[in-house]
């Protein structure tokens, strides 16, 4: 019992961790950005760790299973083609690559079912009709299809010759040459000023209305510090790496934004389709 | 001895002003009324999209700043604490941290 207990404890330990982990990133270095076959990696600043994303995927669809009512059930997901065709392993090892393991849905983009598979089944009983499911890194998304024993040759034939997922997404990358805004430079001079101060977790907060305003006015009186031609430019990414409690009227940045350079976005999106 | 008289006379005037609290920008103008008219400077300057008859509009922080600070008599006028009392029912947060919500102040027209 002991052991069970230590065991679900250090499991838990874990999840936080990691979750504090997750929620808790540096921005993204789109200078080191790395394309390569269907893959574009994309590091966080400071890391050999970032997300993995793909461009090209294929359908592949399970076993069927028995389910309710004498139906039968299978699932038709997406793969990555450069896990498919074994092309990952050989990039993540080149490349000393750590995979932060994100999906792009559903923040950039949706799956919905083809119209062909759900004109096929329009004739299952309603909550039985093809359904998106979410995905399971790598797999960025699946169709859950319930059919009738009768019509599994049918159903797979369809599969096979047709997309039933459409995929569309717009991943929200910059270009590689976007310029860089020195966080730390901009939060020492507001910290000095006693407009921020450290937090406890070594990031920097204060009075929202304090941050709005001094860092507005050191943008217009200091403009090389926000680097754009336009200072308001650069103030914009500085000011939307904070994040704010409305209620308590504070400006918070974590202690990960805070420590590294912010891209001053020059937007790249990566346009991911299938189907 | 006559630039010494200017000198004087600039110390005491200075020193009136120094002494005198919350000095109104206008003679006889006080505090509440002079909140009111930055408040009416500012929406001039960052006025609702054009054609727009809404009440509330969303702005820029940074424009907002801008016009406040373009608002003041004096730049020394321009401060923090000054912000957030002229704000004082005009202006609220968005969740995006770069934008703000500002209400058309009463007794203005949209």
């Amino acid at each position: 019992m002991r052991l069970l207990q230590l065991s679900l404890a250090a499991v838990l330990c874990l999840s936080v961790t990691s979750a504090q982990a997750q929620t808790d990133t540096p921005p993204l270095d789109y200078a080191r950005t790395i394309r390569e076959s269907e893959m574009v990696f994309v590091p966080y600043m400071g890391m050999d760790r970032g997300p993995v994303f793909y461009t090209q995927y294929v359908q592949i669809p399970t076993d069927s299973v028995a389910t309710v009512a004498g139906m039968r059930r299978l699932f038709v997901n997406l793969h990555p083609t450069a896990h498919t065709q074994d092309l990952y392993n050989g990039f993540i090892t080149r490349h000393g690559i750590t995979d932060a393991r994100l999906l792009p849905l559903p923040s950039a983009g949706s799956c919905q079912p083809s119209a062909g598979i759900a004109d096929l089944l329009k004739g299952m009983p309603t909550n039985y009709r093809p359904a998106v499911v979410g995905g399971n890194y790598p797999l960025v998304c699946g169709l859950s299809v319930h059919f009738f024993p009768a019509d599994e040759a049918m159903v797979r034939a369809h599969i096979a010759a047709n997309p039933v997922i459409t995929l569309r997404a717009s991943v929200p990358l910059c270009a590689t040459n976007s310029p860089l805004l020195n966080v730390p430079a901009i939060n020492q001079r507001l910290v000095t000023d006693g407009v921020l101060q450290t937090t406890p977790n070594l990031g920097v907060g204060g009075n929202s209305w304090n941050v709005l305003f001094e860092s507005a006015k050191l943008a217009q009186l200091s403009p090389s510090l926000f680097v754009t031609s336009d200072p308001q430019v650069g103030w914009e990414t500085y000011i939307k790496s904070f994040t704010l409690n409305l209620t308590a009227q504070t400006a918070t940045m974590s202690p990960a934004a805070a420590s590294n350079s912010a891209a001053i976005c020059t937007p790249t999106p990566l346009v991911i389709n299938f189907g | 001895m006559t630039r010494w008289v200017w000198v004087l006379a600039g110390l005491m005037g200075w020193t009136a002003c120094a002494c005198s609290g919350d000095d109104p920008d206008e003679p006889g103008q006080t505090p509440e009324q002079r909140r009111q008219q930055v408040q009416q400077c500012i929406v001039t300057r960052v006025p609702p999209p054009a054609g727009s008859t809404e009440a509330r509009w969303s702005v820029s922080g940074y424009a907002l700043v801008s016009a406040y600070r373009s608002c003041q008599a004096k730049p020394g006028d321009a401060t923090s604490e000054d912000f957030r009392d002229v704000l004082r029912g005009l202006a609220e947060p968005e969740e995006d941290p770069s934008r703000v919500k500002l209400t058309q102040p009463t007794g203005s027209a949209p």
